[in-house]
């Protein structure tokens, strides 16, 4: 499928070293025009370092990095007139308001004063702050800090933008409201290169992801590309009363379960994550007559398969 | 585009309160603060010969009398007025910096409030001035000067003394040491007497090094400029690198204002010294010069920085403060014999030194009858300048960083 949609980005064996450490080491990654593209990892894994070396911002040792086909470099100016970055850390001017800090960053790109002004005004209105035009940074809030730090990435209308964590510390009406606004950015033709801690928001935006830990990438595809080729199993959780002993002997023998174990009423077991596990323990139970009072099923998440591969928890090192 | 950034920037830089509190309103203050420290400036100086410091000293010990006595006698003469004095002990005219008297602490009082004398000192314990009348700011400097002087020699004819007794010392090398540090003592204030011979007064030197210093102080307006631009150095400088426009018209767009604006408020800081009525001499073109090359100097020097190192934002601000302030204390704000130690210690510092050239070009100004050598200090201080332009110029072409 891929083979027919057009590359965006593309960097080819990439290596950045600072000193002894290996901050990149020999990646390579394809980001296809019009998705959200999510990269995970720990601090550390050497996110930062790929996008800004993709930025040209970065020197590097070796490998290059093309967007929209074309060889990127710190003076490639037409490239970056195409390019839009949120960093994680707000990057506003305190002294401007809120119109004003669009209306520079804009500027940066945009020459034509009626179109400039056309496109902060739209931006305006797809971040929300039509009611804090006129206030200055120090006077918003965390979340629409945020809102107003995505707007000022994005305001020139670009085919590539950056999203650095953009809702770290946010709440979760303006979360939504990036969410739902990265979400529109899609749909208007842009590329998406997003990084986050955050799992949900991950499997709810990306169209694919990719694990980086180390400099390199462990895996990358579609989130269920991702849980499906974790050794994890689907954890199966029932409420029954007098289960039988020849029963619980024979789901042991079961090559399809694992893990069974009958406790107080609860029975519960692991199997592959191809639903059929699911569907095999209901039917046995019919066969036998056995009535369960409730059944809930466990898929493995993003965050257990990032903890089987990383061995680290994403939360706990955002 | 252009007009843009420069829209912007200069908002900006205006906006920014404590931009303006240290860029704008603290310099007011430090030359009014200056100004009141120095008042009287603009008045003929004393003549000491014919107002001196008169004071008396309570001795409890003949001998400790006789020590500070025979220190002061050759700087002043015993006796508090002419028909008075007992003696005159080499004292040359133009020397006379003192009228002192012994006297027990009740006479000394009484003295003190029928104003015949402006100060009275214990013999014991000479660098405190116990009481004081109608002592000016200059008179009580140079006092305490000579008394702090007085104690350090003290203490040093003791040091030799004791090493002499220990055994330790030829008697002629004690004699000569003894002798030598008297004599450095008193050389100390024969070189302050002959600057008071010239046309310019120490004190005026003072504010010549306030003024470069003043001049000079915006270098933290050329810091800051790089740190909107590198990326290395800001989020702010990490988004605006990813902009489609090169590093050098975003630097220029930052630069340009600011430097527009602190050569016009040097200038406006020049009027308000001559609104002050501090006299500086008459040549207004060539002084205005002078500071606004000393201060693109100084925004220049703020660029080549901020271009070639990336500093934490804490040590910007420590260089932006320390900086100006070394200059300007090398170059004798803080002590007018400063100078001259750093040319005989360190000679090349005190070429290179901005403010001391500045504060060297107002005092040639002021004294010289012709401009040669107001030319050169003009010359060294344009190929600082341009070493510093050059040097920002290099750090601008680095486009992208070995670690951000």
């Amino acid at each position: 499928m891929n083979q027919n949609r057009r590359v965006t980005v593309k960097v080819d064996d990439l290596v950045k070293r600072y000193r002894e450490l290996v901050a990149v080491d020999h990646l390579s990654l394809e980001i296809y025009e019009n998705e959200i593209f999510g990269l995970l990892g720990p601090n550390g894994s050497g996110k930062s370092t790929l996008i800004n070396s993709i930025l040209a911002l970065l020197k590097f040792e070796q490998g290059e990095v093309e967007i929209f086909g074309k060889k990127m470099s710190p003076t490639e100016y037409d490239l970056k007139q195409q390019i839009g970055l949120v960093p994680q850390e707000p990057a506003v001017y305190q002294e401007l308001t809120v119109y004003e800090n669009i209306d520079y960053f804009c500027g940066l790109y945009i020459k034509d004063k009626v179109h400039k002004k056309n496109l902060v005004e739209q931006a305006i209105e797809f971040v929300g702050l039509n009611d804090f035009v006129k206030f200055h940074p120090p006077k918003l809030s965390g979340g629409l800090l945020r809102r107003l730090n995505l707007a000022c990435g994005i305001a020139h209308q670009p085919k590539l933008i950056f999203l650095d964590e953009p809702t770290v510390a946010v709440d979760p009406q303006s979360r939504n409201r990036i969410l739902e606004g990265i979400k529109e950015l899609r749909a208007q033709g842009s590329t998406i290169i997003y990084t986050t801690h955050y799992m949900e928001e991950v499997e709810i935006l990306c169209d694919r992801l990719a694990i980086m830990d180390k400099g390199n990438i462990l895996v990358s595809g579609t989130s269920e590309e991702i849980i499906s080729m974790s050794s994890l199993e689907e954890s199966i959780d029932l409420e029954i009363y007098d289960l039988s002993e020849e029963f619980l002997q024979d789901l042991k023998r079961n090559s399809e379960f694992s893990h069974v174990n009958y406790h107080e009423g609860k029975l519960t077991l692991q199997t592959k994550q191809d639903g059929k596990g699911l569907l095999g323990i209901l039917h046995l139970l019919e066969e036998n007559d056995i009535e369960p009072i409730s059944v809930s099923s466990k898929k493995p998440t993003l965050n257990d398969v990032f903890l089987e591969i990383t061995g680290k928890d994403l939360k706990d090192n955002a | 585009m252009l007009n843009h950034l420069l829209k912007y920037y200069s908002k900006i830089y205006f906006y920014n309160k404590a931009n303006i509190m240290w860029n704008f309103i603290f310099p007011f203050i430090y030359i009014t603060i200056f100004f009141l420290a120095l008042s009287g400036l603009n008045k003929p100086q004393p003549e000491f010969s014919e107002d001196p410091i008169r004071l008396a000293i309570i001795a409890d010990e003949q001998q400790e009398a006789t020590d500070l006595a025979g220190f002061l006698e050759n700087f002043g003469q015993e006796g508090l007025d002419q028909q008075e004095s007992g003696k005159t002990v080499g004292t040359k005219q133009e020397n006379l910096y003192l009228r002192f008297t012994f006297s027990d602490p009740k006479t000394a009082k009484e003295l003190l409030e029928e104003q015949k004398i402006q100060a009275i000192i214990r013999a014991d314990d000479p660098t405190v001035i116990e009481e004081y009348n109608d002592l000016s700011n200059l008179k009580a400097g140079l006092l305490s000067q000579f008394l702090e002087t007085y104690e350090s020699v003290r203490k040093t004819t003791v040091a030799i003394s004791e090493r002499y007794l220990s055994g330790d010392y030829e008697f002629e090398q004690s004699q000569a040491d003894l002798e030598a540090v008297h004599q450095e003592a008193i050389d100390l204030f024969a070189a302050d007497s002959t600057e008071t011979e010239s046309s310019t007064s120490s004190v005026l030197i003072f504010f010549f090094s306030a003024i470069a210093y003043i001049a000079f102080y915006p270098i933290n307006a050329g810091v800051s400029t790089l740190e909107e631009i590198n990326a290395n150095q800001s989020t702010l400088g990490l988004r605006n690198s990813t902009a489609p426009i090169s590093k050098t018209k975003m630097f220029f767009a930052l630069f340009v204002p600011r430097w527009i604006i602190h050569c016009l408020f040097t200038l406006l800081i020049y009027l308000y010294v001559n609104l002050l009525g501090i006299n500086l001499g008459h040549n207004y073109l060539q002084i205005s010069l002078l500071l606004i090359l000393c201060t693109t100097c100084s925004v220049l020097i703020g660029t080549a920085i901020g271009a070639l190192f990336s500093f934490s934002q804490g040590l910007k601000v420590g260089i932006s403060v320390a900086l100006p302030l070394t200059l300007g204390f090398a170059s004798g704000m803080m002590h007018n014999g400063m100078p001259r130690i750093i040319s005989q210690y360190i000679p090349w510092f005190s070429k290179i030194n901005p403010i001391g050239i500045v504060s060297n070009g107002l005092y040639i100004l002021y004294s010289d009858p012709t401009l040669n050598r107001f030319y050169q200090q003009i010359i060294m201080l344009s190929i600082i300048t341009f070493i510093a332009f050059i040097l920002t110029i290099i750090g601008l072409r680095r486009n992208s960083y070995e670690s951000l």
